[in-house]
């Protein structure tokens, strides 16, 4: 089959496909878990908001929530990128910079998260 | 503030008006995108007033009538006239479609007819599908087979196999639904759009082609099918009534599965 243009750089395609979707219905069922635990718990102390954290698999689902969360906003991002700036614009260094952020932003969730818990 | 204005050779000016004969009772006017690249002249809009009573019943018909009456430099593509060759595609009161195949009296008010959005303009309403013509033949669009066919007989398909196809042959590839996509404004380089990519799926579904697998991997990359976000302006514009959005989700479908 005939490659039309080197313009853009050519990544398979199917895998961020897939995998946003997977993110979002990972996102959507952590997200609709922690409202309905959110209202039904009411309005919380700064200490009981640590101490709901610090349940294990609470802290476990809120860590998967921000990494599943951050990872779905990163693909979407990168789409954002890919759809609107124009590669001799510096679309590949954006979407680069724009994994970093998003991999720093998990990574200080997760320390925040793991501190909570006791387990850093 | 900051004032954005389009390029100037985009910025419309008003043109000529040509009045319909003394007497008409049933009169429209048609406004149409003018611009020559034989000129430095600004596209601008000329109307023409039509007598209905005397005109066919399609956008078609009244453009066919102002070339041979009033203004023979109008310039636009036309074949067949009853919607199979897809020629005549161009925006007609806001969304493109098939000037023989839109009724003037589905138009309300005055009738607005530009060429394709977003492509390259040729002369009046004729785009340049260079880009489109090159994107379809990137996708190979004839049957593949392994072998040939059994001496004097044809490849046969079931029924079910051949409905798979219903949907898809019909496109006539007048390109009105990728030029209405977004997507396809934005990365038309890459991005194959609605129509290419209906094509495509048609290829994929034929039960007598043997290279699903190799056009399914050509399609895999960001660019070439990802760019669709279901907007559906395709489905929504086009003349035939299919739904390139729905094969482009077929095609999807299918890369998962291989």
């Amino acid at each position: 089959m005939a490659n039309l243009s080197a313009r853009h750089t050519r990544e398979p395609g199917y895998g961020h496909w897939r995998w946003q979707r997977i993110s979002a219905i990972i996102t959507l069922i952590l997200m609709v878990y922690f409202t309905y635990l959110m209202a039904s718990l009411g309005p919380l102390s700064y200490t009981e908001a640590l101490s709901f954290v610090a349940t294990p698999h609470q802290g476990v689902a809120l860590g998967l929530l921000v990494i599943v969360g951050l990872f779905h906003a990163a693909l979407g991002v990168q789409m954002i990128i890919e759809d609107y700036i124009p590669l001799a614009s510096g679309r590949l260094a954006l979407v680069v910079m724009a994994r970093g952020v998003f991999a720093i932003a998990s990574l200080v969730n997760l320390i925040a998260v793991g501190h909570i818990m006791g387990w850093i | 503030m900051a004032e954005f204005r389009l390029p100037k050779n985009s910025r419309m000016t008003d043109g000529m008006v040509h009045k319909a004969p003394v007497g008409s009772k049933n009169v429209k006017t048609f406004k149409i995108y003018r611009w020559s690249p034989d000129d430095d002249a600004q596209p601008r809009i000329d109307a023409f007033d039509i007598d209905l009573d005397d005109c066919g019943p399609m956008v078609l018909d009244a453009l066919i009538k102002i070339k041979n009456e009033t203004d023979s430099s109008l310039t636009f593509r036309r074949s067949c006239r009853e919607g199979i060759c897809g020629s005549c595609s161009m925006n007609i009161d806001g969304t493109n479609t098939l000037a023989c195949l839109k009724s003037i009296k589905d138009v309300k008010g005055d009738v607005n007819i530009y060429p394709l959005p977003h492509m390259p303009v040729v002369k009046d309403l004729v785009p340049d599908l260079s880009n489109a013509y090159r994107q379809l033949t990137s996708i190979e669009p004839w049957l593949k087979a392994d072998n040939s066919a059994p001496e004097g007989e044809e490849r046969r398909q079931s029924p079910d196999e051949r409905e798979k196809l219903d949907g898809l042959w019909e496109c006539v590839l007048c390109f009105s639904c990728s030029t209405a996509c977004p997507s396809y404004w934005w990365n038309s380089d890459d991005y194959l759009g609605p129509a290419v990519l209906l094509q495509a799926y048609r290829w994929i579904s034929d039960s007598r082609d043997d290279r699903k697998r190799e056009r399914l991997d050509a399609l895999d990359d960001s660019f070439s099918l990802y760019r669709c976000h279901t907007i559906m302006n395709c489905a929504k514009t086009c003349p035939k009534g299919l739904n390139p959005g729905k094969a482009i989700a077929g095609i999807k479908s299918e890369m998962g599965q291989r």
